[in-house]
């Protein structure tokens, strides 16, 4: 999976997540958007998890807070 | 009945569904609001978030409201008119959960909420294969029982279900609970598609399946009785409809095709598991699918909205949607995307037995018997010939869900439309001076269980009928004055009651209960929203109505 497929199935996911069309090239952060809240973060998460077939720990979890941040967690995760 | 009226190819079937398919789903417009009020001790949200694509296909949009985590149920700030959902993750109670004291300790609790609220209850039981779990969900049975309009939420059979996949502690506390996804979503499925709507709708009544490429793969006309094939999915299938038929729901055949063909297919094919037998009603020709549905709708005895449809035909799909809007839909297109819909149709699965619902496949049968009878023999001969017996039982606790049933689902004989729900029911059950009574039926041709109800209460007096609801399949045998004098007149000479005081209040569709109130009564201006009062001996012919032939008795209250 190229990078620029992981970053357009995180923006939909954020999407779909937000409620909100996310485009490719925008970066968000659960800072600057005050509709990414914890419940939203988890489902955000899990629908990550479904969608690549990775997981993720406590930690990360707790780590992830940007679009670019999850795009390179998956990239690293996935071995791309 | 409230359902969407087509499920097509739809995304909840899907086996291994995703969280991001249901969260792309779109709401559909027009939905009717329900309020749902969790008490919780994790992250509920989790199943609350993916629930209400699922409640989407009975027209219900979901407004869940949550409290703070509360091991304790203290139950703070009721909402009245929500449903109560109790959902608890049990492991956290440690050693607690397994003590004896805790089963008492939980149905404390429920009582403390039944007494709180009038709406339903649904609470979920422990999902777990210790024998503590096993044990105390056997008392949640009997707790549910006991208690009016609690249901319990079978999350141990999704457990079962799952195994060792219903549970992910990897990140348990980020999450907030150490369900699964894919725990998460079986239990937004389940409670979406069969335990709500089992709560909040009326059961659908009949199932008409279409034949071909439904009940087997093959065209019968074309590929013949031993080129159609049957696979094991198909024959789960059969055993689902068996399944529903003996909860009382009815089976018919809608089919384009030759009726000796159907015929020779049960008579040929061991493995084609249905007989004519278990279909209570066919329409098997060339009608079109909007006429033939009218024809088993007529054969059953109820509406068209109440039966739902399972043909693999696109076009006659359409045909019934623009011709029955409310008509339920099941478009066919495999045989385990039928089977899954067979097992999770909305207001399909869920619905608590009682004694009365197995029997009304029976009753239609037994029907069409009393009316070839009654054509043949005079009125007095007929009450002779098809030996009715009467049950009456008094403030029968035990039978508050049927009289429940009666009071809200009965449209044509209901005189006062009261809809008691089954809270109110339990509460008339146990208050001094009033008189619920059942009343029980089975003649020749079958028993039909408990039909009817009475409720009453004395006033000075008088005893005041607030309603009077008697199931559809006990009318035609002319015997309703008959049965009401026969249960009032021990109640009336007993407490020395001189006058009856029926509430009456008229319905779209209760004629037959005021056609039959005037009657009674010998009032002719029935008042709608108020009472017809008349004295007890001033009633016209209540001596030829309680000397009629036919067997009536009490019997004793069991609980």
């Amino acid at each position: 999976m190229t990078r620029v497929e992981i970053q357009e199935a995180v923006a939909e996911l954020l999407s779909v997540s937000l409620g909100r069309q996310v485009v490719l090239t925008e970066s968000v952060t659960r800072d600057s958007d005050p509709k990414w809240d914890s419940l939203k973060h988890v489902q955000l998460i899990l629908m990550l998890e479904e969608h690549f077939g990775v997981q993720f720990s406590e930690e990360e979890m707790g780590a992830l807070r940007s679009s670019d941040e999850i795009v390179q967690a998956i990239e690293e995760k996935s071995g791309t | 009945m409230l359902l969407l009226n087509t499920i097509d190819d739809d995304v909840r079937a899907t086996p291994s569904l995703k969280r991001a398919d249901l969260l792309r789903l779109i709401e559909p417009p027009n939905l009717s609001q329900v309020h749902l009020q969790v008490h919780r001790n994790y992250a509920f949200e989790l199943v609350g978030s993916i629930l209400p694509p699922f409640l989407w296909l009975t027209r219900l949009k979901s407004i869940i409201a949550y409290g703070a985590y509360d091991d304790t149920l203290s139950f703070e700030q009721i909402d009245p008119v929500a449903v109560q959902i109790i959902s608890l993750d049990f492991e956290r109670y440690g050693e607690h959960a397994n003590s004896v004291d805790f089963g008492g300790w939980f149905a404390s609790r429920l009582e403390n909420l039944r007494d709180l609220t009038e709406g339903p209850i649904v609470v979920s039981n422990w999902p777990s294969e210790s024998h503590h779990a096993q044990r105390f969900n056997l008392e949640l049975e009997k707790t549910a029982d006991r208690l009016p309009s609690v249901f319990v939420w079978d999350t141990a059979e999704i457990f079962r279900n799952m195994g060792a996949e219903f549970f992910d502690e990897r990140a348990a506390r980020a999450k907030g609970t150490r369900l699964s996804n894919g725990a998460c979503i079986e239990l937004a499925r389940s409670l979406g598609l069969v335990r709500l709507p089992s709560v909040l709708l009326p059961r659908i009544k009949a199932i008409a399946v279409d034949l071909d490429n439904t009940l087997y793969d093959g065209v019968l006309g074309e590929d013949g009785v031993e080129g159609v094939q049957v696979s094991a999915e198909h024959e789960a299938i059969y055993k689902e409809l068996m399944r529903l038929r003996d909860e009382g729901v009815f089976l018919a055949i809608i089919s384009k095709n030759d009726e000796r063909d159907f015929i020779e297919l049960c008579e040929k094919r061991a493995d084609f598991l249905l007989k004519p037998a278990h279909f209570s009603a066919s329409s098997i020709g060339w009608h079109p699918k909007p006429e033939a549905v009218v024809r088993i709708a007529e054969q059953l005895r109820i509406g068209v909205d109440s039966i739902l449809v399972v043909d693999d035909n696109v076009g006659e799909i359409a045909q019934l949607r623009a011709a029955h809007a409310n008509t339920p839909l099941l478009h066919s297109q495999s045989p385990a995307q039928t089977l899954f819909w067979l097992r999770h149709y909305p207001a399909l699965n869920g619905y608590r037995a009682n004694s009365t619902t197995a029997l009304r496949v029976n009753d239609l049968e037994a029907a069409r018997q009393r009316d070839l009878l009654r054509a043949s023999t005079s009125s007095t001969d007929y009450l002779r010939e098809i030996q009715i017996e009467l049950t009456y039982t008094l403030n029968s606790m035990s039978l508050r869900g049927r009289l429940a049933e009666l009071s809200q689902k009965t449209n044509q004989f209901n005189t006062g439309l009261r809809r008691f729900s089954e809270v109110e029911v339990a509460r008339r059950l146990e208050e001094p001076g009033h008189f619920t009574i059942s009343v029980g039926m089975r003649d020749r041709f079958c028993d039909s269980g408990i039909i009817g109800a009475i409720f009453a209460r004395a006033r000075g007096n008088q005893l005041v009928i607030d309603e009077i609801p008697v199931s559809c399949r006990a009318l035609g045998r002319s015997i309703e004055s008959s049965m009401i004098a026969l249960a009032l007149a021990p109640i009336v000479e007993r407490h020395g009651l001189r006058e009856i005081a029926f509430w009456f209040c008229e319905g779209p569709r209760n004629l037959p209960a005021r056609t039959w109130l005037t009657s009674f009564t010998g009032v002719q201006n029935i008042s709608d929203g108020g009472f017809t009062t008349v004295a007890w001996e001033a009633i016209p012919q209540l001596k030829e109505h309680l000397g009629v032939p036919i067997t009536s008795q009490w019997e004793q209250t069991t609980g």
